[in-house]
């Protein structure tokens, strides 16, 4: 399947948080007991029973007043840190551009969570399982629109062929920065391009996005440096000790077992 | 009175010398059968292809559960064995791993040699020679590493996410060195043919005399000065 | 609506004023962005700065309730310069129409005031009538005595900096807001409830109508008037006649005086009489003659005195008026205004029916916390309803779309579709009657009711649409029901005639759009004759050519000579040209013919000379009124901060009504004790009182409860932070409520003085999942002395921490 995109163009998100609704009856997941957390917000963060949400942010300044509002969820990033992280081998990549976690092979290790720059999956307790949006795939490899974007009434939310739709928010990026000089394309590089993308009408920041997301440091150290040369050392260790039992073999070490002398010649 | 003279260090009995106590030894194979429940039930949680083997434990999350237990085990343990036994030795060992001789550093550099089976010059030896300090301090600091950040990934939301991030290689980098010294560790004290008479040291406390002359002839010679010997 | 929510998309600027459309209509949005892509501007006009809000190119947050006085100063620069469409003001408008000589506006008063009575005697407020009996126009707008002239003179006084001192908008932005609206065209006004409910409400909505017709906006795509309408069948249940004053298709409803049929169409002109008699047919079917009046006498007739509007039912209900309620598809208790009213009028019922998904708040009234049961002597029976997805029928939408939808699961548990409960009540109710003689019986032993054993809403449907009453066959379309004579047809509501008459044209779901204007004509049936645009006539100049070019709705074809287009035509026949006087009536339902700037008193069609045997008069359609003026005036909310700054001995409207049968119960607040304004309104995450939504808990999870927006300025006054609990209180009431401190409320000033808004939802009470106070306990039951809508929308309240 080629790689697909959902655009998010906050500059027609209202909050009307439907794209919530959908996506806890698709997914039949249970509500949660929550307050508001700020203005509108009333979902403060991911859970592994909540996979997008509607952040809330008022920014006012010089009498003008900015809502802003943004759908929160797992961005399907082309380079996952949470797939880099998983000892597991739970989650993969598709070729439309979904990052899923298979739950058979989950084993609720938490490391996918501790390593995703936007705080995405979530492990139940119960159930040891890490959980986080699907981008609906069971729907889109069934030709079907994820279902936040089916139920957006707005327009906000777009889905289609990352390629033609990526060309798009670019074209709306530059009528958007009439009226929000700030305004810029998140998701085209981040991550190694993300699946789920937006338009965002002021800095990351303002929407509590980081500028420039990556995976820890200690992350690429931990896979890329220290367990390949870990794993080496083990295995030196390993061929060190049969070298060490040939070599001892070959001199005769093992003559006639004297126990106590053997090491001195 | 008589046994626990007997329990002193140095004591010679019968062609034997008395390297390792009750105390010590209890410390070490509490660390032993600790460490490799963690480094199974570990390995289980930090690599996909050890998941199988989990079944033997009756599952991946008894595995982490055991990891968990094992863990409080496994620092309980070391901590312990300042307050078990004889724990002046214990104090003694831990001095010795951090001060290293001229005489260590000499073994050092023969190890390689010694190691393959072939032979170096160097000093007489302490109670326990570059080589086995070497292994001391690795094990000593992976434990220490290998503790503290466990703790962090455990009690994760309790610290800085940024401490978090970093606990997860530390775990990893202490199972590595702790793994791949104990492969050494087991073959110097089981199988090299010149060392692996000292696996009676942490069997029965007792080394053959003739192995503690020609391994650690200074602790030998101070050992057979400072006690009486018994013939 | 003028006009559908598709044809948003056409509009290339919004006023959206009154509405919180991304809100209650998140699907408005849809169309709007669309226009939006097209480089349409948004302008909203709110008491705080709303979800829609944040889509708008130009924000204003005014004063509750005081919309006339920033309307009025727009009117006035339009008049000022120039800026309306002459054309369409000199040939779609009254404004060449000669006012009466009596009219007069004068210290807050039109001519006529009855100060005692509290309303007007509307003679002076007329045309002066040639001796055709027909309006005098002038050769020029020039003329003082114009319709043009007297708006003119009525909205000289709306200056930019008095709309600002009243308002609180700032004068620079009201010209901007005046500015961008007029130079764009088409151009749209979107307003719902904000604009409604208020004791100008009528007022309000007449300004718009100023607007719009000044700039030649009505009748296009793209422009118009847009009322968007809340539940997804208020305009049907409109339609229907859920006013006490109207019968289904806006028929008015019989008053006491009205003893005949005769009576009737004397008050109401004989354009009422072809439809009233298809409505009894409707009802009573052969018992319906010619002889007996059509069963004229069966209809119920209103009391002009009582108006007996939703607050008045309760504030009667106090007295002991009534002994039983039936109360469907309304959580009452959390949705009237100074909700104290209706618990203390629902413990004086004998019975009380509750019709619900729930056991909503008004099914527990009487063990509502404070409330001692054992008080209580009302009977109450919850019958469980069926969910709008368990019934078939059909939803007329805000674009007056007729949408049929099937049942898509059965009812669940002993729940029934409301037609059903409906059905088998009025059938036992029947059995009860059974030989009776007494006259009063006939209405319920006459009446049509063939729905079948098991009721089937299509053939309620079938009988709305009508019957041609000699075959019994069903009437194809509106023309037949037209050309047929009045008696040998029945329809259930005149204007949705011929919806199901060649099969159901409600069930139509062909999205094809060739125009690509939205019009989706094959998509369901639009009433009246599935004319997608109202007044489209207007769309066309004089000659009936289409003025804008891209979006042509309808045109006169000189060849076949027909009006043709896109649309349905709106006109009063299609093949009356633009040259005679019935193809220049773009507005065919007004007397004149033409948009009315003016509401002037007229009937068109009154004979030169009276019948001969002394009996009154009958004129042809008498024109709609309203009953506080001709023209829109700026009066401050019952309760209200200031005094009218434009006439401070006339303060609020003079005519204003405050249900008060038993005293005390209608408090009226003074700024010293309760100095700040009270909005109210619901939110998206919710659905009106929340019966249903409250219930659910995917939606709770997403507004979990009720509170009190306030801005910074007040929070630091009242010490509060966001979070805290403030108690808000009223001349009727308090509430205990979070407090929600915002940026989206600023501190704003009414003739210099600082004033502040507290904005509260009022969609919560005390059961469901989700129990919390609603605003309604704050609110006061004050009317608009025409649609007698409450002012829900502004009253005075003081704040504190708790």
């Amino acid at each position: 399947m080629t790689r697909k995109m959902v655009l998010a163009d906050t500059s027609k998100c209202t909050g009307c948080k439907a794209c919530t609704v959908a996506c806890k009856e698709w997914n039949q997941l249970p509500a949660e007991k929550t307050q508001l957390v700020r203005s509108y917000q009333s979902m403060r963060t991911f859970t592994p029973d909540t996979w997008t949400f509607v952040s809330f942010d008022e920014n006012y300044s010089g009498s003008q007043m900015h809502w802003l509002m943004r759908k929160a969820q797992c961005f399907h990033c082309a380079d996952p840190a949470c797939l880099k992280a998983c000892t597991s081998k739970a989650i993969s990549k598709t070729g439309s551009g979904y990052v899923v976690i298979d739950a058979d092979l989950c084993i609720g290790c938490g490391y996918c969570a501790e390593n995703c720059p936007f705080g995405v999956p979530k492990v139940d307790d119960q159930k040891k399982k890490a959980f986080k949006c699907t981008g609906c795939i069971d729907r889109v490899e069934n030709n079907l629109k994820p279902m936040c974007v089916q139920t957006c009434q707005t327009g906000a939310l777009e889905f289609g062929e990352r390629d033609e739709l990526m060309a798009k928010a670019k074209k709306r990026l530059a009528e958007v920065k009439g009226k929000y000089p700030k305004a810029l394309l998140y998701g085209e590089k981040e991550m190694g391009g993300m699946t789920h993308s937006y338009i965002l009408l002021d800095s990351p920041e303002a929407y509590g996005l980081p500028s420039n997301p990556a995976a820890p440091l200690a992350l690429t150290l931990w896979k890329d440096i220290i367990r390949p040369v870990g794993t080496v050392a083990v295995g030196g260790a390993a061929a060190a000790v049969v070298f060490g039992i040939l070599g001892n073999a070959l001199r005769g070490n093992y003559g006639p077992p004297e126990s106590g002398k053997g090491g001195k010649e | 009175m008589a046994v626990e003279r007997l329990k002193v260090e140095g004591q010679v009995a019968e062609g034997k010398v008395l390297r390792f106590t009750g105390g010590e030894r209890f410390s070490h194979w509490l660390h032993v059968v600790s460490f490799f429940m963690l480094l199974f039930t570990g390995l289980g949680v930090f690599t996909a292809g050890f998941h199988p083997l989990m079944s033997l434990v009756g599952g991946l999350q008894i595995a982490r559960l055991i990891h968990r237990v094992v863990a409080v085990i496994f620092v309980l343990g070391a901590g312990a064995m300042f307050f078990i036994g004889d724990s002046r030795y214990h104090r003694d060992w831990l001095r010795s791993a951090f001060s290293f001789s001229e005489a260590d550093k000499k073994h050092i550099k023969a190890f390689t040699a010694e190691f393959f089976g072939g032979h170096a010059a160097y000093p007489p030896q302490d109670k326990y020679n570059g080589g086995e300090k070497i292994n001391s301090l690795l094990t000593i600091c992976g434990s220490a590493v290998i503790t503290v950040s466990g703790l962090v990934m455990w009690f994760a939301p309790n610290f800085p996410a940024g401490l978090v991030d970093w606990a997860y290689p530390l775990h990893d980098l202490a199972m590595f060195v702790m793994t791949a010294a104990v492969i050494g560790h087991i073959y110097l004290s089981l199988i090299h043919p010149g060392s692996r008479a000292s696996i009676s040291g942490m069997l029965t406390g007792y080394v053959p005399e003739d192995f503690a002359k020609a391994h650690h002839a200074v602790w030998y010679e101070q050992a057979a000065e400072n006690k009486s010997v018994a013939k | 609506m003028t006009n559908s929510w598709t044809d948003l998309q056409n509009s290339r600027c919004f006023l959206i004023a009154g509405s919180n459309c991304a809100e209650n209509h998140p699907i408005a949005m849809r169309w709007i962005n669309r226009a939006r892509d097209k480089g349409a501007k948004i302008i909203v006009v709110d008491p705080r700065f709303t979800r829609t809000a944040s889509q708008a190119d130009i924000f204003a947050q005014i004063r509750p309730g005081t919309d006339i006085a920033y309307l009025g100063a727009i009117i006035r620069h339009i008049l000022v310069n120039k800026l309306y469409d002459k054309d369409y003001v000199l040939n779609y408008t009254n404004a060449l129409y000669k006012v009466s000589k009596g009219y007069k506006f004068d210290a807050g008063l039109f001519s006529g005031f009855d100060a005692k009575g509290k309303k007007y005697s509307i003679d002076t407020w007329g045309y002066q009538l040639g001796p055709d009996n027909k309006p005098l126009k002038a050769d020029s707008l020039e003329d003082p005595d114009t319709v043009f002239a007297k708006l003119q003179e009525h909205f000289s006084r709306y200056t930019f900096d008095k709309a600002e001192k009243i308002t609180g908008i700032p004068a620079a932005k009201i010209k901007e807001i005046a500015d961008t609206f007029c130079q764009a065209k088409p151009a749209t006004i979107l307003y719902a409830l904000g604009m409604t409910q208020h004791t100008t409400a009528v007022q309000g909505i007449r300004s718009y109508a100023i607007i719009q017709l000044l700039l030649g906006n009505v009748g296009k795509a793209g422009g118009g008037i847009n009322a968007l309408r809340g539940e997804p069948n208020v305009q049907g249940s409109t339609d229907m006649a859920n006013l006490f004053n109207s019968l289904p298709g806006y028929l008015p409803a019989p008053i006491g005086t009205d003893k005949t049929l005769r009576d009737y169409l004397v008050r109401n002109g004989s354009i009422q009489e072809k439809p009233l008699v298809a409505l009894l047919k409707a009802w009573f079917g052969q018992s319906a003659t010619k002889e007996n009046d059509y069963c004229f006498n069966y209809l119920p007739k209103y009391n002009l005195s009582v108006n007996a509007s939703m607050v008045r039912i309760f504030d009667l209900m106090n007295k002991g008026q009534f002994k039983l309620l039936i109360n469907i598809g309304s959580n009452s208790l959390v949705s009237i205004p100074n909700r104290q009213m209706v618990r203390a009028g629902l413990a004086k019922l004998d019975m009380l029916v509750v019709s619900d998904l729930f056991e909503i708040e008004t099914a527990q009234f009487w063990r509502e916390p404070g409330v001692n049961p054992a008080e209580i002597k009302t009977e109450v029976i919850l019958l469980p309803a069926a969910f709008v997805y368990e019934k078939d029928g059909s939803l007329t939408n805000s674009g007056r779309w007729i949408q049929w939808k099937d049942a898509a699961l059965k009812p669940l548990g002993e729940s029934k579709p409301d037609l059903e409960v409906l059905d088998s009540l009025f059938r036992r109710v029947r059995q009860l009657y059974q030989g009776s003689t007494d006259p009063k019986d006939e209405p319920v032993l006459k009446a049509r009711w063939d729905y079948g054993q098991e009721p089937s809403a299509l053939k309620v449907l079938q009988e709305i649409s009508g019957y041609d009453e000699t075959t019994g066959k069903l009437l194809p379309t509106l023309a037949d029901y037209l050309k047929a004579p009045a008696g040998s047809v029945s329809t259930g509501c005149w204007i949705y005639t011929g919806v199901t008459g060649n099969g159901n044209l409600a069930a139509r779901r062909k999205n094809g759009d060739p125009s690509g204007l939205g019009l989706f004509k094959d998509w369901s049936y639009a009433w009246p004759a599935n004319i997608r645009i109202l007044y489209n006539r207007a769309s066309c100049d004089a000659n009936g050519q289409p003025v804008d070019p891209e979006r042509k709705l309808v045109w006169w074809d000189p060849v076949a000579r027909v009006w043709s287009g896109n649309d349905g035509p709106d006109v009063v026949d299609k093949t009356k040209g633009p040259d005679t006087p019935e193809g220049k009536q773009s507005f065919r339902m007004n007397p004149e013919g033409v948009g009315r700037l003016f509401a002037a008193k007229y009937t068109s069609g009154m004979p030169v000379t009276p019948p001969a045997d002394n009996l009154s008069p009958i004129g042809l359609r008498p024109a709609g009124l309203c009953v506080d003026g001709p023209l829109p005036e700026f009066y401050e909310p019952v309760e209200s901060p200031t005094s009218n700054l434009l006439h401070s001995e006339v303060s609020s409207n003079p005519l204003v009504v405050i249900p008060a049968t038993v005293p005390g119960i209608q408090k009226v607040g003074k700024p010293e004790d309760f100095p700040y304004v009270l909005t109210t309104y619901g939110v998206v995450e919710h659905f009106c009182a929340g019966g249903v939504t409250r219930n659910i808990p995917v939606l709770n999870e997403l507004m979990p409860g009720p509170f009190a927006e306030i801005s910074k300025n007040l929070a630091q006054k009242i010490g509060a932070q966001d979070g805290d609990t403030v108690e808000v209180a009223s001349a009727r009431g308090k509430l205990r409520v979070r407090c929600l401190v915002t940026d989206r409320l600023q501190t704003y000033k009414v003739n210099g003085k600082d004033t502040e808004t507290i904005g509260i939802p009022w969609g919560w009470g005390f059961a469901s999942l989700s129990p919390g106070p609603g605003a309604n306990e704050l609110t006061i039951g004050a009317l608009d002395p025409g649609a007698g809508t409450p002012e829900y929308k502004a009253c005075l309240v003081n704040i504190r921490r708790v």
